[in-house]
C-alpha cells in the first residue's frame, strides 16, 4: 500500500527538529559555561591543603609551604617592603591562593 | 493548477515548543543554581581571605612591635587597621579587617622570642663572692663577680652539691644590663587617658581588646572576688585584695599594695609601688607579671617588697625597680619555697629560698636564716634554665643580641 507523506508535515518536522537542535545547542552551551565557573575538585583540594599549612604558619608553627603539584611564587609587596606576597599556582596555571607573609628579620 | 489552502499542522511543532519550554525551564534552573553557588563560593572565599588577612594583620602588628596604628591593603582587596598598644609587661595587637560591609576583628597578646638564651644568673661585679649553702643548684650560664662562688655553712647546712655551678661562668659588668622598656608604660596615666571609666563592678564581665580599655579607679581599698577577663584595669590609691574565689584573666591591677589570697589562680599583671604579696599556693599562670616600681621610699624602715609564700607559682616575669635606690633599704624580692618560671629582674636584693626556672638578674642576694642576716648567700635555692620550654617567651625587658621573633601568646 502506497503511503504519501504530506508536504506540510515535512516542513513541520524540519522546523521542529531545528528548534529542538537550537534548544539543545543553547542548553549545552549554558551547561558547559556554568560548570566551567567552578574550580576543579583537584584545585579545591590543593587550596584546602595550602590553607591548612598557612594557618599553622600564621599561628607560629615553622612549616614548609612546599606542596606537590603547587608552584610557590614569592614577591615583595608593592606597598610594603617588609611584606612578601606568596602565590600558590596549580598545575592548571590557576592561582589557588595568595597570602601576605611578614618577612623574617624585618 | 489548483492550489489548496493548506495549513501546517501544529502537532509536531507543538511538541517542539513544549520541549523548548521544558529545556528553557531546565536551563533557567541550572543558571539559577550556578548563580547561587557562585555567590556562596565568592562569599565563602571572601570570609576565608578576611580571616587569613586578619591573622596576618595580628602577626604584622606583632612584628613591627611599635605602639600605634597602621593600615594595610591586602592582595585580595581587604584592608586591615592594626593597633598595637602596651598592656603592662606585654603588648596587645588588635587587627580589624574590612571588605565592604563585612568586618572581622581579633586581638592578641604577644611577646618577643629571642634567639639568644639569657643567662640563668646575672649578678653585677661587687667584688664579693656568693656563698652557696644546703641543696643549692645553679644550672646554666652565669655572669658573676670575679670572686665567683664558694661553699658556705649557714643555718647548720653545708653545701651538698658536687660542683658549685653546672654551666659556663663569665665575669659580669659593674651594673645590671639596662632595661629596654620605658617604665612609664606601667603608669596609670598610660591607661587612663583613653579609658572608659567604670563606676562599679558588681557582675562577672569580659572586656574586649577591640574596645577602649575599661578602668575602675577607687580611692578606697578594692576587694576583687568576681570573674573579670580582658581589657580591664583595676586601680586603687590604697590597696587591692584579690580573693581566692576571684577569676582574673589578662587583667591589670595597679595599687601601692596588692595582696593575693591563698589559693588564687589566674593570669594577671600586678603593678605596685610598695608591696605585692602572694599568700600560699597562689598560681599566676602564663602570661603573668609582678611589677614593683618604687617611685620614692619615704620611709626607709619599710622595704618595698614582693613576697611569694610557700607553694606559689608565677609564670611570666617579675620586675623590681627603684627610681631612687637606697642601698640601706633596696627593693626586695623574697621567695619562700615558691617557684618562678620566666624572667626576674631585680635592681635590689633577692632572698631566694625557692626555685627560679629561667633567668635571674639581681643586684645582690640576701638571706635570713639560722637567726642571722647574710648578704650574697643562697640556701636551698634552685636556679636553672634547663627545664624551661624552648618556646617559652620571656618578657622583652633586657637588650639582647640577634633578631627577636614575634610570638602570639594568646588570641581573643
Amino acid at each position: 500500500m502506497k503511503r504519501k507523506i504530506i508536504a506540510s508535515s515535512i516542513a513541520e518536522v524540519v522546523i521542529a527538529v531545528t528548534v529542538i537542535a537550537l534548544c539543545f545547542g543553547i542548553a549545552s552551551m549554558i551547561f558547559i559555561r556554568s560548570s566551567k565557573t567552578f574550580s576543579s575538585f583537584q584545585d579545591l583540594r590543593l587550596q584546602t591543603e595550602v590553607q591548612s599549612l598557612l594557618w599553622e604558619q600564621l599561628h607560629g608553627a615553622n612549616v614548609s609551604l612546599d606542596i606537590e603539584g603547587v608552584q610557590v611564587v614569592e614577591e615583595t609587596d608593592e606597598n610594603n617592603e617588609s611584606i612578601t606576597v606568596v602565590s600558590f599556582i596549580s598545575e592548571h596555571n590557576t592561582t589557588i591562593w595568595q597570602q601576605q607573609i611578614v618577612k623574617l628579620g624585618e | 493548477m489548483k492550489r489548496t489552502n493548506s495549513k501546517i499542522a501544529s502537532s509536531s511543532l507543538g511538541y517542539a515548543i513544549s520541549f523548548l519550554l521544558l529545556i528553557g525551564l531546565v536551563c533557567s534552573g541550572v543558571l539559577f543554581i550556578t548563580s547561587v553557588n557562585k555567590r556562596i563560593q565568592v562569599g565563602h572565599e571572601l570570609d576565608q581571605h578576611m580571616l587569613f588577612n586578619n591573622y596576618f594583620g595580628l602577626r604584622y602588628g606583632a612584628s613591627t612591635n611599635q605602639v600605634g596604628e597602621q593600615n594595610i591593603v591586602h592582595t585580595s582587596g581587604d584592608t586591615s587597621l592594626i593597633i598595637v598598644k602596651n598592656w603592662g609587661a606585654f603588648k596587645v595587637v588588635v587587627s580589624s579587617t574590612f571588605h565592604g560591609s563585612r568586618n572581622v576583628e581579633k586581638s592578641a597578646l604577644f611577646g618577643q622570642q629571642t634567639p639568644y638564651k639569657l643567662p640563668v644568673l646575672y649578678v653585677p661585679e661587687h667584688n664579693q663572692e656568693i656563698q652557696l649553702c644546703g641543696d643549692t643548684r645553679i644550672e646554666g650560664t652565669v655572669y658573676r663577680s670575679k670572686r665567683g662562688f664558694e661553699r658556705g655553712y649557714i643555718g647548720g647546712q653545708h653545701f651538698t652539691g658536687e660542683e658549685l655551678v653546672d654551666g659556663k661562668e663569665y665575669q659580669s659588668e659593674k651594673t645590671l644590663p639596662a632595661l629596654t622598656i620605658a617604665l612609664d608604660q606601667f603608669d596609670l596615666a598610660q591607661f587612663s587617658s583613653s579609658a572608659t571609666r567604670l563606676e562599679s563592678l558588681m557582675n562577672d564581665s569580659s572586656f574586649s581588646f577591640t574596645e577602649p580599655t575599661s578602668l575602675l579607679s577607687s580611692t578606697d581599698g578594692l576587694q576583687v572576688s568576681n570573674h573579670f577577663e580582658g581589657n580591664l584595669v583595676l586601680h586603687s590609691f590604697d590597696s587591692i585584695f584579690v580573693r581566692a574565689s576571684a577569676q582574673l584573666v589578662n587583667v591589670i591591677l595597679i595599687a601601692p599594695v596588692i595582696r593575693f589570697e591563698a589559693g588564687f589562680q589566674g593570669k594577671v599583671q600586678a603593678i605596685a609601688e610598695i608591696r605585692i604579696t602572694c599568700e600560699e599556693n597562689v598560681y599566676l599562670d602564663y602570661p603573668s607579671a609582678l611589677i614593683l616600681r618604687e617611685v620614692e621610699n619615704l620611709n626607709p624602715q619599710i622595704q618595698s617588697t614582693i613576697y611569694l609564700d610557700q607553694g606559689t607559682r608565677v609564670l611570666g616575669g617579675i620586675l623590681l625597680t627603684s627610681e631612687h635606690p637606697n642601698f640601706r633599704s633596696p627593693v626586695h624580692l623574697e621567695l619562700n619555697e615558691a617557684l618562678v618560671a620566666g624572667l626576674v629582674y631585680n635592681q635590689g636584693e633577692t632572698e631566694l629560698q625557692g626555685k627560679i626556672i629561667g633567668s635571674l638578674y639581681t643586684n645582690q642576694f640576701s638571706l635570713n636564716a639560722g637567726g642571722g642576716q647574710y648578704t650574697n648567700a643562697l640556701l636551698n635555692a634552685t636556679l636553672s634554665n634547663k627545664l624551661l620550654p624552648k618556646d617559652f617567651v620571656m618578657p622583652d625587658w633586657i637588650d639582647h643580641e640577634g633578631i627577636s621573633t614575634p610570638t602570639l601568646l594568646s588570641c581573643f
